[in-house]
C-alpha cells in the first residue's frame, strides 16, 4: 500500500477499485456492473480504493475490511480508469484513510440528477467486469 | 342542448354482448398484469433488500413505499409489447428500470418518492438525458428510448 506519510495525488493511468456490496449492482449474466454502483449518494462523492503500491491481496483486504465493518457481503470489486473519470469532468482526489492509506474520492460530480446517470452509465461501460474476492473462488 | 346517452340494451344479446366485454376486459387486464410478472417480483425483490439504511455499504437512503407504489405504476403502465425492464434501487432512495442491450446501449429511469422520472440513456458513443413527471402514463420521450434499445 502506499506511504501513508507520503500519499502522492492520483494519476490518469492509475487504476481504482469500486468494492460491490449488493448484489443489484452486478448483472449475473455476464458480470457487467451496474451504473447504480456509480451513483454518488448521500455524499457528492464516490469512495474507491487505487491500486497503487497495493498487492491483490492488500486491494482484497481494502475491501474485505469495508464490507466487515458495513456487516455486508463483499460480492466483489470493479476496477475503472482514473481517466475514464477525468474524462467525465470528476476529479479523483486521494483521501487516505489510517487503515486505508489508498483511498480516494471522485469529487465534481452534477447536482442534477439526469446528469450524475449519465455519468454513471459511462463509468460503468469503462469499469471492469465483476472481479470475484478470493474467497469466492477458494 | 339535451345530452343523448346511447343506451346500452336490454335485450338478451346486448347484455349478453356487455357481461362478455367486461369478462374479456378483466381478463385481458389479468394476462397484462401476468406478463409483467417478472419486472413486478423483482421489484418486490429489490424494495425487500433496500427498504433498510446503508443497503449497500455505502450509506445508501433506503427506498421509500412512494418510489415502490410509482415504480409499479410505471411498470403496469408499460404498453403490451414492450420489453419487461430489470429493476434496481440507487442510493438516494430512488427505484430504477433498467433497459440493457450492452454497456454502451442502455437506458436507465429513476422514480422518485414524489414520482418523477430521471432518465439518461447510451447510444454508442451518444447520449440522452431528462426529466419527465409521471402522472400514470410513461411518457412518450421515455417509450421511444425504450423502443430504440431494442430495435439496434
Amino acid at each position: 500500500m502506499i506511504d501513508p506519510n507520503q500519499v502522492p495525488p492520483v494519476e490518469e493511468a492509475e487504476m481504482l477499485a469500486r468494492y460491490v456490496m449488493q448484489s443489484g449492482h452486478f448483472r449475473q449474466s455476464d458480470l457487467t456492473v451496474k451504473p447504480n454502483l456509480f451513483i454518488p449518494h448521500p455524499y457528492q462523492e464516490l469512495s474507491v480504493t487505487r491500486h497503487r503500491d497495493a498487492s491483490e491481496t492488500e486491494i482484497w483486504a481494502a475491501g474485505e475490511d469495508v464490507a466487515t465493518q458495513q456487516q455486508k457481503r463483499l460480492y466483489g470489486r470493479a476496477d475503472i480508469q482514473a481517466r475514464a473519470c477525468i474524462a467525465e469532468s470528476l476529479r479523483v482526489t486521494a483521501k487516505p484513510f489510517p487503515n486505508n492509506p489508498n483511498h480516494a474520492d471522485i469529487e465534481g460530480w452534477s447536482s442534477q440528477k439526469q446528469d450524475q446517470k449519465a455519468i454513471a452509465l459511462k463509468l460503468a461501460d469503462a469499469a471492469s467486469q465483476l472481479k470475484l474476492p478470493p474467497s469466492a473462488t477458494a | 342542448m339535451t345530452a343523448t346517452i346511447l343506451p346500452k340494451g336490454n335485450t338478451p344479446t346486448a347484455q349478453y354482448l356487455d357481461q362478455t366485454s367486461q369478462e374479456m376486459g378483466h381478463h385481458f387486464q389479468a394476462s397484462a398484469t401476468f406478463s409483467k410478472l417478472p419486472a413486478l417480483n423483482e421489484l418486490v425483490t429489490v424494495w425487500e433488500e433496500c427498504k433498510r439504511p446503508n443497503w449497500d455499504g455505502y450509506d445508501a437512503l433506503p427506498v421509500q413505499s412512494a418510489a415502490l407504489a410509482y415504480t409499479y405504476l410505471l411498470i403496469e403502465a408499460l404498453p403490451l409489447g414492450f420489453p419487461l425492464p430489470t429493476i434496481g434501487a440507487e442510493p438516494d432512495g430512488h427505484l430504477t428500470l433498467e433497459w440493457y442491450r450492452h454497456s454502451r446501449w442502455i437506458l436507465s429511469v429513476s422514480i422518485s418518492p414524489e414520482g418523477t422520472l430521471y432518465y439518461a440513456a447510451l447510444f454508442g458513443n451518444s447520449d440522452v438525458r431528462g426529466s419527465e413527471p409521471f402522472f400514470g402514463d410513461i411518457p412518450k420521450s421515455i417509450l421511444d428510448l425504450i423502443q430504440r434499445i431494442h430495435i439496434a
